[in-house]
This record gives C-alpha cells, structure tokens and sequence, in this order.
C-alpha cells in the first residue's frame, strides 16, 4: 500500500497506456480504435506531468515573499504536456475525419471486412 | 549573416499563407512550394561553408542554451538540409503538371499547403538541438504525410491512410514515453546537455527510453517488423508523395534513430544490434519481395 499511495500518479498513468494499448490491439471498430488512441495519449500526458510533480508543491510564481523553491512543481513538463495535447488532438481530428471517409467509401468500420489492400 | 532559423520558418509561413494566395489566383499556389524550396537550397548553400568551420548554435527566446529551445546547425543537419531542399524543389516541380491532372480543382491548396508543412517538419528535425522540438516537428511531418497519402480521398488511399494513422500515432506516444523517462532521468530537455551528463552509460539507466524511442521512430523509419503501414501507403498515396515518403519522410525516421544512438547516448557496444537489425529487414525485404506476385 505504501508503494501505491507513493506511485499512484505513476501507476495511473502506466495503467491507462496499457488500457489504450489493449483496445488499439484488440478492437477491429476504428472508432474504438480511436477512444483507445486518445486513452493512450491521455496515459502519456498523465506520466509527463506525474515526472515533475511534488507533493503538496506550489505552483512555481513568486506570489508571496515566502515561497521555498524546494517545493515548487517542475513547470516544464506541463508545457510539454500543453504542446502534446494540441498535438493529440490534432492527431484524433485526422483520425476522426479519415473514419468519416472511410465509412463513406465502404459502409462499415470493421477494420476485418476492409481488407483491400495487401498488408 | 544568414541565420538558421530562416530555413524553417520561411517555409512555414509560406505554407500558411498558400490558402491566401489562393484568393488571388489559383495558378501562383502551385509556384510557392517551388519558391520556398529554392529560397531553402539557397541558403543552405550558403550556410555549408560556414558551418564546416563551426557549428552554428541558435538559441530561441533569448535564455542561454540549457534552458531554451535551440537550433544545431551542425554539417550533418546543414547537409541533410540541403538534400530535403534538392529533393522537395524537384518533387514540386515534377507536381506542376501532375497535380493538374487528378481534376479536383478544390483542393489544390490543401495539397501545396501540406507538402510544404511536411518538408518543414523535415527540416526542423534535422536542424533541432532540443528532443521535445524534435518530437514536435516529427508530428508535423507525420500528421501531413497522414494526409496526403489520404489526398485522392478514394478507396485504397483513404484504407492505407487510417492504418498508417494508427501505426504511426501509437509510435508517436512511444517516442512521448522515451521522452518523458529521459526528462525524469536527466532533467533537461537539450540534447548536448543530456549527452554531456550520460557519460559512460550503464546499461539499465538508457535501455528503457532507447528501446522506446528506437521502436517509436522505427515505425516512421519501417525498420521490418515495423513496417506494415509502407507497401500500401506507397502505392495508393499520388505518385509525388510516394516519392517524398520513400525520399524523406523514412529517411527522417532513421536519421531521428541515428540520433538517438549515436549523438545522445553515445556507445560503441550498441553498433551491433543495429547491424543486425538492419541486415534482417534487408533480408526479410528480399523474402517478401520474391514471394509476392
């Protein structure tokens, strides 16, 4: 239990990359496909901003004369996590738009019954 | 003094304008990419000699290297430039004519527009001294390359396009992952900066980000067993964007691994692994390449 409470950004963050992972690897609906996609991506950000956090840290201003720099949270990560978020969601409108297409061309999403292609 | 940071910005600002300049008239949006591409040829010209003597560091936002987002311009970077140029003002030319051929009138821009945004994407990879700008340019080049394999918008375009999407997405947030356990080890972002701490790895500290990061690019590279997305993207994708998948975007794939490898984490002991790697895909390519019809 010590280990969770001390690990549970962590161990949250692993747990929804692996969710993602299972249904991308799993799932033949790309809609489905698509949600995992986005639960991988959020997995991702949830580790980047977990590396910089500090328990019970202040935001890293210097609002009040008093502030020690020790406890501040590590503002990197979460610019990071700012840019990978755009980018993810630049990622899941292409895909969305891509499914739209996809379901024009064929009538249905079921990546088994689309099956053109060679590979 | 010409300065880096023009090679990448000129063509991105060109590219975002290529809807603008639509309004004016139809037939200028096709010369852009070829003016952006010179203007890049140009100056990387230009800039070879100069940085065969040195190394040319940018620093953007006016903080000193460790802290800010920098450009190297080393002679790799500079010449890898100037090939992406030579390669994207040739493809640009070829696709005056052919473009015009496909008879859909409404999306020329969108095509000029995301070929030029994809070259930038190119361009900024190889010239950047910082692994989140890296990872940030690769996502501009696979988010247009996602896109224009898809261009025609017909069957087997649209089917390899979701695939490559997928693949290449799930390598993107592995590369994410590299990144981030790179950060938590070293706590800076900069490549020269995490190479100067790394001295004499250990084998456990750099294995876990290697081993993502190597995997992450591997999908963009199609290293073997990676490589599902490439025979049908290749040969649904226009005849033009084949030629820059095949051209530049694999190439930035391996050049991303050879990063990796050989600048950040420096070791002589890692050279066999990616010979063998890199004789199985030759292998295996030969295979399915004589057991297909």
């Amino acid at each position: 239990m010590i280990f969770l409470s001390n690990y549970i950004y962590y161990t949250g963050a692993f747990g929804l990359i692996f969710i993602g992972l299972y249904i991308l690897l799993t799932r033949h609906n790309l809609i489905k496909m698509i949600i995992g996609l986005s639960i991988l991506d959020t997995g991702v950000n949830l580790l980047l901003i977990s590396i910089g956090y500090i328990k019970k840290g202040t935001a890293p201003i210097f609002s009040t004369p008093n502030l020690n720099p020790q406890n501040m949270v590590d503002p990197v990560p979460q610019a990071l996590v700012l840019t990978a978020i755009v980018i993810s969601v630049a990622v899941l409108a292409m895909a969305l738009s891509l499914a739209i297409r996809l379901y024009q061309h064929y009538r249905t999403l079921d990546m088994r019954k689309i099956k053109e292609q060679r590979w | 003094m010409v300065n880096p940071v023009l090679l990448i910005v000129i063509p991105l600002g060109l590219a975002f304008s290529i809807p603008l300049f639509g309004f004016i008239s139809r037939r200028i949006v096709k010369l852009i990419p070829i003016v952006g591409m010179l203007f890049n040829l140009i100056v990387s010209l230009i800039l070879i000699p100069k940085v065969l003597n040195k190394p040319i560091i940018v620093s953007l936002g006016g903080f000193p290297p460790p802290f800010c987002i920098n450009l190297f311009a080393g002679p790799v970077g500079i010449i890898f430039s100037f090939l992406i140029s030579l390669v994207g003002l040739l493809v640009s030319i070829y696709a005056l004519d052919y473009i015009k051929v496909q008879k859909n009138r409404g999306r020329e821009e969108s095509y000029h527009m995301l070929y030029l945004l994809l070259l930038t994407g190119a361009t900024g990879v190889v010239l950047t001294g910082d692994i989140f700008n890296l990872f940030v340019f690769y996502e501009i080049l696979c988010i247009s390359s996602y896109a224009l394999v898809a261009y025609l918008g017909d069957k087997p375009g649209v089917e390899s396009a979701s695939k490559y999407l997928i693949q290449g997405s799930i390598g993107s947030s592995f590369v994410l992952i590299g990144i981030a356990f790179l950060y938590g080890k070293f706590g800076t972002l900069n490549m020269a900066d995490i190479a100067r701490n790394i001295n004499s790895p250990t084998f456990e500290q750099v294995f876990f980000p290697l081993i993502l990061l190597i995997t992450g690019f591997g999908i963009e590279a199609a290293i073997f067993p990676l490589n599902a997305w490439l025979p049908d993207a290749h040969s649904s994708a226009p005849s033009t964007i084949s030629a820059i998948l095949s051209g530049i975007a694999i190439k930035i794939g391996i050049y991303a691994i050879a990063r990796m490898v050989i600048y950040l984490i420096w070791s002589i002991k890692y050279f066999p692994v990616s010979f063998t790697v890199r004789a199985v895909d030759s292998i295996s390519g030969r295979i399915v390449c004589i057991q297909s019809e």
